[in-house]
């Protein structure tokens, strides 16, 4: 995960070609192995225990080792093993950049420490970055005082669910409060009841989530591809009102909305944009909050 | 084997149900895009067993399954729905409705499901 993101600042400032870049990105997506494969091999759980506990993931928007845990399967110090068995996206990122002789280990912590400047990031930041965890990543682009935290669990939520559903080597920036939003294409939903939200995934990006949801390839973004996107909404829409449930509030999904044509969204202030990045194609998360929306 | 129809809005979804019926053996019927259409073909097809999205345009997935319980009331249906629709799916039990299948789907689950109720 971390590579994605500093891999694309150093494709910016020129120290990465584009392909280089995308050569390391697809690299890196076969050295993380799946945690119920990891922990079927080594001997710590039965097929038909990693079965049962993704089945239950698919209904809960929960970690396939914190379910785990929870069924008594596997122990902390066991899944926190499992984790580092699972390859640390950073070493593997910087002894990619070393391998094929892009930069020297002295060049990358220059780099790293130019980018943290740049990008306004922490120390906790980076640590979080390098962790892959995306519970810590999401909130460095997520930091605003003014986005409400409903928006912001939103957004946590449909992240962990693109790197089930899409790819775990999705990349975000910073959230954006927008009083507009035009795009050619726009797969959406809304729910009503104690939360009143519009969610929608829009621009080009839409054509990967299409296909990887429905897993099948799409000549273009139209109405069974964009029917796939906002399935994949309803999906995550699913997950969100499960955890409100909980929480002892209730959500009525609406049939979702699909536009092929350009079409503006504006709001009220209440309207929030995290720009996401998959494979080089950019899909838009709207989160739009208490109806003030309205769609031409 | 089961004749089975489809009741969903959603192409995607249609497509991925049908994959995995007629995988387990089972025979699509027909599909319909929302409830009204659901319960036409019901009528036009009797089939062994429906499947029913939920949330849908024009006549919602509840209102499909009081419909069709009301004129058949040994007519099967599974509910099919996303997860944090509780309020939906006890509508749902108390109208008759045979099982539940939760998005996203489980091949395992839902060929399970459909053979303990026929």
């Amino acid at each position: 995960m971390f590579g994605v993101y500093f891999g694309k600042y150093l494709q910016d400032i020129g120290v990465l070609t584009g392909e280089q870049y995308d050569n390391i990105v697809e690299e890196s997506r076969h050295s993380r192995v799946k945690m119920g494969l990891l922990a079927v091999n080594e001997g710590l759980m039965t097929e038909a225990q990693a079965d049962e506990v993704n089945q239950i993931q698919a209904m809960k928007d929960a970690r396939f080792g914190d379910i785990a845990i929870e069924k008594g399967y596997l122990t902390d110090s066991q899944v926190g093993d499992l984790l580092k068995k699972q390859g640390d996206s950073y070493l593997l990122f910087v002894q990619a950049l070393i391998e094929k002789d892009i930069l020297s280990l002295e060049e990358i912590q220059k780099h790293l420490n130019k980018y943290k400047k740049v990008e306004r990031f922490t120390a906790l930041d980076v640590d979080a970055l390098k962790s892959s965890d995306i519970d810590k990543i999401i909130p460095i682009f997520t930091r605003d005082s003014t986005v409400p935290a409903v928006v912001k669990d939103y957004i946590a939520m449909m992240a962990r669910t693109i790197i089930r559903f899409v790819d775990n080597k999705v990349r975000f920036e910073r959230i954006e409060r927008l009083n507009t939003y035009t795009s050619k294409y726009i797969a959406s939903q809304c729910f009503s009841g104690d939360y009143e939200l519009f969610i929608g995934i829009c621009g080009d990006g839409d054509k990967l989530i299409g296909e990887a949801y429905a897993k099948e390839e799409f000549p273009e973004i139209d109405e069974d591809c964009l029917d796939s996107v906002c399935e994949f909404i309803n999906i995550c829409n699913g997950l969100f009102a499960s955890k409100m449930s909980q929480e002892d509030a209730t959500i009525d999904m609406l049939p979702p909305n699909m536009y092929t044509e350009i079409t503006t969204i504006s709001s009220e202030g209440n309207m929030f944009m995290i720009p996401c990045f998959i494979r080089g194609q950019r899909a838009d998360i709207i989160i739009c909050m208490e109806s003030h929306w309205s769609i031409v | 084997m089961a004749n089975i129809l489809i009741v969903d809005d959603s192409r995607t979804s249609r497509k991925i149900l049908r994959g995995v019926l007629e995988d387990a053996g089972h025979t699509v019927i027909d599909e319909a895009k929302n409830g009204q259409e659901g319960y036409d073909l019901y009528v036009q097809h009797k089939p062994d067993l429906v499947t029913m999205d939920i949330t849908m345009p024009v006549m919602d997935g509840v209102e499909a399954l009081k419909k069709i319980k009301g004129d058949f009331p040994d007519a099967k249906i599974i509910m099919v729905t996303a997860a944090g629709q509780k309020h939906n799916m006890l509508d749902a039990i108390k109208s008759g409705a045979s099982e539940f299948i939760t998005k996203p789907f489980d091949a395992n689950q839902i060929t399970s499901m459909i053979d303990s109720i026929l």
